[in-house]
């Protein structure tokens, strides 16, 4: 795992430096501490990070610059930060986890287990996607958002509106950080609940549901028990 | 039947024929109560037969209005004979007596009814040695034997060798003597009702005065309600004690003073208390047409100017009465409309007092000026009552927000982002290094009780600001792992300065420029200018990306609202970058 520190006091940098090095052991790959936002942006550009770990008062300028162009990218963004007051916003934005400062080790833990479990609770949820879309950061409402279909490195984010916008992060990554109404339905798709109409059972296993716009999309066999319990007592 | 009517229509003609007599009046004192007797003939000289009804005064010039003078109106001449006759139509109550009150006619003067001597005030004489003055306010019974029904002749005999005035102000009277005497009785109470009200409401304004120090405009409307105190006092004075008739004209000029301050403390008053447009170009009309209206009619008095223009002067007066209040209401309404507080109540007592003022000279209501008066007064009261709370409240709210901006100060500078981050910094030393950790503790300690200790307070020390700004660039020091440092030059000891601005201006330097570096510095420079002093922060934090956020910052926003509050519209500062750094300064005239 190649983890990132953004925090511009040394004395917290390495301290932060000294619990991911404990905390995850063999796993860690690279660590980077840096203190500035223009050495950051730097960094992100030319090496692979797998998590930010972010301060949001960065020198006075504000974090959550840094935070938007964060969150747009493949990696994941956990915010250790003495800014409580902005912890809500934080996760609006899509970050993984708000970890406020002072923290000890059993608190950072935690987070990096958001990083991998999918049955982690989840307080906070994103209210929007950011996606850099022809080198702008364009932020995409949760309300807006249809399904999501995995497409390699990438995941394509199908929109109400018709649209489909590309996403950095993986479908994994981008599950942790979405409301518990975006599910899992299939290996390459994500859905909002709320937009299922019907399902459908084919012979040999296999599965579709229709959303209420007229999509179809498939279903894994593992995903239909799961997704028909959801949907049961609306029914 | 027909010769009721027929004996009315006779009667109604003989005193419609003896109507166009016009030196006889016909008096009914069964229905008035003071019956004012004016019209007088007048004739220079003395002469025993001039008293008696059977001469003829036809020759004799005939005085207009009420007021009556003698030598035109010079003081210090010879004798004078007044001649009027009236009509009684029917009997007179046989159980009442008829008398003439009169408040004041000159030096001396005998009253003869049909040639009949019937009253005498002082000693009426040709010559400056044997006239002996009368005084004020004389009440003369009628004999009951002499006020048959039909016609009779009234004279009388002035001298005036011992006043200043020639000019008689208010008119003989007639009535019953106890009607007269009631009416004197009322006007006697009015008048020390009044003065006592206006003495009491002066003191009180005089009060807030001395308890509001920078309310003058209640010096004003203390004034106006000590001015009507006096001027009633004197007037009930000179009407209701007996006062000597040698010296009743000096007090009656000397009583030109309050009523001058009567008819301009008023409008001015307004015009300051509510800050009307143009207040000082009003207040020059309304002195001197206030000035106009109360000098020439005394003048007059004296035969300083002619006295046939009494009449004109007297018109001026009323129609300035009714200036000064029209500009009172103008005023009232005006403020009304800026939605000034207590301006409705104004402009409503100075309607009702207008409203009295019209009722008591155009449809003769008794006292009607009086009871407006009592309810403008009330209403004014009312009306800067309304004033004082409101006032009250603003400074209420502003010990509030001085309050406010207390709190905000310390959530601001002792913010639980910075402390914190600085716990942080602490748990992150105890792991690496204790002893730095108990390092931090007190640094951040020393810093904490600086801060407190300059809450509250307006100005501090420059040096007392210095010291905290070295504690906070300890702290951040040890935080982040740099060396911070702060030089000061030109401060002398007892430059002084608002709390918290220059360590506002630290905080926001080190926020720009210092990562990836070892060390920081900031210099202080203090230099006396011309009116003030002028403070120099300069630090060498690399200035490679704009900085806007200096510029909306709430901390840049904190340094605006101190200074302004310290010294205002006397400030200010200007920043930029500068060779090898950045660098802020302020000016202000402070005590050095």
């Amino acid at each position: 795992m190649n983890v990132l520190i953004v925090e511009d006091e040394r004395v917290a940098a390495r301290r932060l430096e000294r619990m991911v090095r404990e905390i995850l052991g063999d796993k860690l790959v690279s660590i980077r501490c840096i203190e500035s936002l223009h050495d950051t942006e730097l960094f992100i550009a030319r090496n692979p990070v797998d998590v930010l770990l972010l301060d949001l008062n960065l020198g006075g300028k504000d974090g959550f610059e840094l935070l938007k162009t964060a969150v747009a990218e493949s990696f994941q963004t956990i915010v250790v930060s003495a800014n409580t007051d902005r912890a809500l916003e934080a996760f609006e934005y899509g970050v993984l986890d708000f970890v406020p400062k002072p923290f000890d080790r059993g608190r950072l833990i935690k987070a990096f287990e958001r990083l991998e479990r999918v049955d982690t609770v989840v307080d906070h949820t994103a209210k929007m996607l950011i996606v850099r879309n022809q080198g702008k950061l364009q932020m995409v409402p949760i309300e807006q958002v249809k399904f999501l279909q995995g497409a390699g490195d990438y995941v394509e984010i199908h929109l109400q509106e018709g649209g489909v916008l590309l996403h950095n992060k993986s479908l994994e990554a981008l599950s942790r950080i979405l409301p518990s109404t975006f599910v899992r339905i299939h290996k390459s798709y994500i859905a909002d609940l709320t937009r299922i109409t019907n399902m459908k059972i084919y012979g040999g296993g296999k599965y579709e549901c229709a959303l209420n716009e007229g999509t179809v999309l498939p279903v894994s066999r593992t995903r239909y028990k799961e997704l028909i319990n959801y949907l049961e007592p609306q029914a | 039947m027909k010769i009721v009517i027929f004996i009315v229509l006779f009667l109604h003609s003989l005193i419609l024929s003896q109507q166009i007599d016009e030196t006889v009046e016909y008096i009914f004192p069964d229905e008035n109560p003071v019956i004012n007797l004016v019209g007088w003939k007048v004739a220079y000289g003395d002469s025993g037969v001039w008293s008696s009804p059977e001469y003829s005064d036809s020759s004799w010039e005939l005085n207009p209005g009420f007021g009556l003078w003698v030598n035109e109106g010079k003081p210090g001449t010879g004798i004078r004979w007044y001649r009027k006759t009236i009509f009684f139509p029917e009997p007179l109550d046989s159980l009442a007596t008829l008398a003439l009150y009169q408040v004041a006619a000159v030096s001396a003067n005998e009253i003869y009814w049909d040639g009949r001597l019937i009253a005498r005030n002082g000693v009426p004489s040709p010559e400056m040695k044997s006239e002996r003055s009368g005084v004020s306010g004389r009440i003369f019974p009628v004999p009951d034997a002499v006020t048959m029904p039909g016609k009779h002749l009234i004279a009388v005999r002035i001298s005036n060798f011992h006043t200043l005035s020639g000019v008689i102000e208010a008119p003989l009277q007639m009535g019953y003597f106890s009607k007269i005497h009631g009416y004197l009785l009322r006007s006697q109470a009015l008048s020390i009702f009044l003065a006592g009200i206006f003495f009491v409401i002066a003191l009180f304004h005089f009060a807030i005065l001395l308890g509001h120090g920078n309310k003058w405009p209640y010096a004003l409307f203390s004034a106006f309600c000590l001015s009507c105190a006096v001027h009633i006092s004197i007037r009930g004075l000179l009407r209701f004690f007996q006062i000597d008739l040698s010296r009743y004209y000096i007090l009656a000029a000397i009583n030109d003073i309050p009523w001058f301050l009567m008819l301009v403390l008023l409008p001015v008053f307004f015009l300051f208390e509510f800050n009307s447009p143009y207040k000082k170009r009003l207040t020059t009309i309304i002195l001197l047409s206030g000035l106009v209206v109360v000098i020439f009619p005394r003048l007059a008095t004296f035969g300083l100017v002619p006295v046939s223009w009494l009449s004109t002067f007297e018109s001026a007066n009323r129609i300035n009465v009714y200036f000064t209040l029209v500009v009172s209401i103008a005023v009232a309404l005006w403020a009304g409309f800026h939605r000034k507080i207590g301006s409705l109540s104004a402009a409503l007592g100075l309607m009702a007092f207008l409203a009295g003022v019209i009722l008591s000279s155009s449809a003769k209501v008794e006292n009607g000026w009086a009871v407006g008066f009592a309810v403008m007064n009330i209403f004014l009261t009312v009306s800067l009552s309304n004033q004082m709370a409101y006032r009250n409240r603003l400074l209420h709210e502003a010990d509030l927000r001085g309050a406010r901006l207390e709190l905000e100060l310390l959530k601001k500078h002792i913010h639980p982002h910075f402390l914190l981050n600085s716990l942080n910094s602490i748990v992150a030393w105890l792991e690496e290094n204790p002893p730095v950790a108990s390092q931090l503790v007190n640094a951040l300690a020393d810093e904490l009780r600086m801060l407190l200790s300059f809450s509250g307070k307006k100005l501090i020390p420059i040096s007392e600001e210095v010291r905290l700004c070295r504690a906070h660039l300890n702290v951040m020091s040890l935080r982040q792992d740099k060396k911070f440092t702060m030089s000061v030059t030109g401060i002398e000891g007892n430059e002084q300065l608002p709390p918290l601005i220059i360590h506002t201006l630290v905080e926001n330097g080190l926020s720009h420029g210092y990562a990836n570096k070892e060390t920081g510095f900031f210099t202080l420079t203090c230099i006396c200018i011309k009116k003030g002093i002028r403070l120099t922060l300069f630090n060498d934090g690399a200035c490679e990306e704009p900085r806007n956020t200096f510029r909306e910052g709430t901390g840049f926003r904190y340094v605006k609202t101190r200074l302004e509050e310290a010294f205002p519209s006397s400030w200010r500062v200007d920043y930029g970058p500068v060779e090898g750094g950045w660098e802020v300064s302020i000016e202000y005239e402070g005590v050095s």
